[in-house]
């Protein structure tokens, strides 16, 4: 594979809670899905390859670069966009304000051409009709799109995204997943998420990430495939099942050791994330 | 459906420059444009499509313009480039809030000071009130871009410096001209300076290896229980001002002071490019 960014037995500790134990990942250009439960270390994960915080060890480098040098870090900030998880952007602020004002923390010196590129990211996420509004008038959904907005400016080459979906309703989701298949075409995406479909739909690689240490990086069908013959449906919940729900066709999907005679289906994404992750939250109705 | 068109070249002279035409010819113009599909034809063809663009796109973005509060147009009139003002202008220790909240620190310290007949409350207060503007412009829900700003080629030391310069400039202003307007002081009005230069200038240092409250709430600390106890062993008889942290050996402390920590955070000026340095 030929990765555009790359950790090497990243570690990193908040006084005795170890956030990340040793993590190896490369990423192509294309999308990769980082999934995990919270907790997991994903967001510590994406700070330290987004550059805003240090790994404490092991190796990182972005773009051919090394991020732990000034240097390194300003050309690799050059060509990255991040969206964080908890964008805290200035309320008083309108959607154009601050996307303008990140574009100037990104070097957009010239007036005309950075509202234009404000613009253009603006429309991307279809808000050019709220742009003069105050971010605190607007919904949930749109200020994550205005925080999307922001990481696109300047068509950076490595795109860093923390649960980018988070309060979208399914139609801003479905124009994301069109918009970042755009986008992957050209750049390297790493995309945080607890939405298993969009990695199903989006990704061509997928990492897991568990208590701080890397226990999967395959494709979405090898994920799924970790929980072949392990997800069977039937009439009446088994209570042997590691999980166990009822689908809105009034049957209940399993996962776990079927018995025999199981009707046994073809997992998804999700089903081999649970199995992978051993969740064992008992039976969900 | 009107039979009578424009004459051809009204018509493209209202297109290419209106502003040549007298406000009676433009009215009628006006009025029959609405009217008639075939001389709206003409003035769109006669029409410069790129300028009306130009001119549409000046408007939309007149429109799109930010709001420039009074720090960032203060900045701009003082020579600062538009987007770097925009940048320090958003530090939330230029807002006037804190602005007022120095003067009102400052009125304070005089007042007590005069009620008390003495320089104290003012030399002990004023070295403070830049203290706390420094930390303020670390204040994480106050800054604009939020994470995603740490993230961009403008995220580290100098953004933090210019910030801290932006905000300690008015501040040492306004604490000046409250020094101005104490009785009693006279030369030695501006002895608070120093130590006020030493203690932000520390928490900047500090910060790099604590939390700015940590580091900020230990130097405000320390000042007033020096103070303090200097005072109790040598201010019985007379004014603070006359004490030891004031007179020439404090004054070159606190110079020496600013130099050690301006030199410290030179050397950890990298501290401030990621997210080690927090509120």
């Amino acid at each position: 594979m030929n990765a555009t960014a790359r950790a090497d037995g990243v570690a990193k500790r908040f006084g005795p809670k170890v956030a990340l134990g040793g993590v190896d990942i490369d990423l192509a250009p294309g999308i990769t899905g980082l999934l995990g439960p919270n907790g997991a270390g994903k967001t510590t994960l994406l700070r330290i390859l987004a550059t805003v915080l240090p790994a404490d060890e092991g190796t990182v480098e972005l773009l051919g670069l090394d991020p732990g040098t000034p240097d390194g870090r300003l050309a690799v900030r050059r060509r990255l966009g991040y969206l964080p998880q908890e964008p805290g952007f200035h309320r008083s602020f309108s959607a154009f304000e601050f996307v303008d004002y990140v574009a100037i923390l990104k070097e957009w010196g010239e007036r005309g051409a950075r509202h234009d590129e404000v613009r253009r990211v603006l429309s991307l996420v279809g808000l050019e009709s709220v742009m003069g509004t105050a971010i605190k008038k607007l919904s949930g959904g749109m200020r994550r799109r205005v925080a999307i907005a922001q990481a696109l400016l300047g068509d950076p080459d490595l795109l860093i995204l923390d649960e980018p979906t988070a309060g979208l309703d399914p139609e801003q989701r479905l124009r994301f997943r069109e918009l970042l298949s755009a986008v992957a075409a050209r750049s390297t995406v790493l995309l945080s998420t607890h939405q298993t479909d969009d990695v199903a739909a989006l990704c061509n690689r997928v990492v897991v990430l568990l208590g701080g240490t890397v226990h999967f990086t395959g494709t979405p069908p090898d994920l799924a495939a970790l929980a072949n013959g392990r997800v069977w449906m039937d009439a009446e919940r088994d209570p042997s099942a590691q999980l166990a729900w009822i689908t809105g066709e009034g049957m209940v999907r399993h996962i776990g050791l079927p018995p025999s005679g199981a009707q046994l289906v073809a997992p998804t994404v999700e089903d081999g994330y649970l199995t992978l992750t051993g969740a064992t939250a008992g039976v969900l109705a | 459906m009107t039979t009578w068109h424009a004459p051809a070249d009204a018509l493209v002279q209202f297109a290419r420059s209106p502003e040549t035409i007298d406000e009676v010819t433009a009215s009628s113009v006006e009025q029959h444009l609405v009217a008639c599909a075939a001389c709206r034809a003409v003035v769109a063809e006669a029409t410069d499509v790129a300028e009306r663009r130009r001119s549409w796109a000046e408007v939309v973005d007149a429109i799109d313009q930010p709001h420039a509060n009074l720090p960032e147009r203060l900045l701009v009139r003082l020579g600062m480039p538009s987007d770097m003002a925009r940048v320090v202008g958003a530090t939330p220790g230029l807002r006037i809030a804190w602005l007022a909240t120095a003067a009102l620190l400052a009125a304070a310290a005089i007042a007590t000071s005069r009620d008390a007949g003495s320089d104290t409350a003012f030399l002990v207060l004023a070295p403070l009130v830049p203290l706390g503007a420094v930390a303020l412009t670390f204040l994480p829900a106050e800054e604009p871009g939020g994470e995603a700003a740490m993230a961009t080629p403008f995220a580290g030391a100098g953004l933090v410096l210019r910030r801290s310069v932006a905000v300690l400039a008015p501040t040492f202003a306004i604490l000046a001209l409250a020094g101005l307007a104490q009785p009693d002081l006279t030369a030695g009005g501006a002895r608070w300076v120093l130590p006020g230069l030493a203690l932000s200038v520390g928490s900047l240092a500090l910060a790099t290896y604590v939390r700015v409250t940590s580091a900020t709430t230990a130097l405000a600390v320390g000042w007033v229980v020096l103070v303090g106890l200097v005072s109790l062993q040598d201010g019985r008889h007379g004014p603070v001002a006359d004490t030891v942290v004031f007179g020439v050996v404090g004054q070159l402390t606190a110079a020496a002071l600013v130099l050690a920590a301006t030199g410290a955070l030179y050397l950890r000026r990298d501290r401030f490019s990621t997210m080690e340095v927090t509120w």
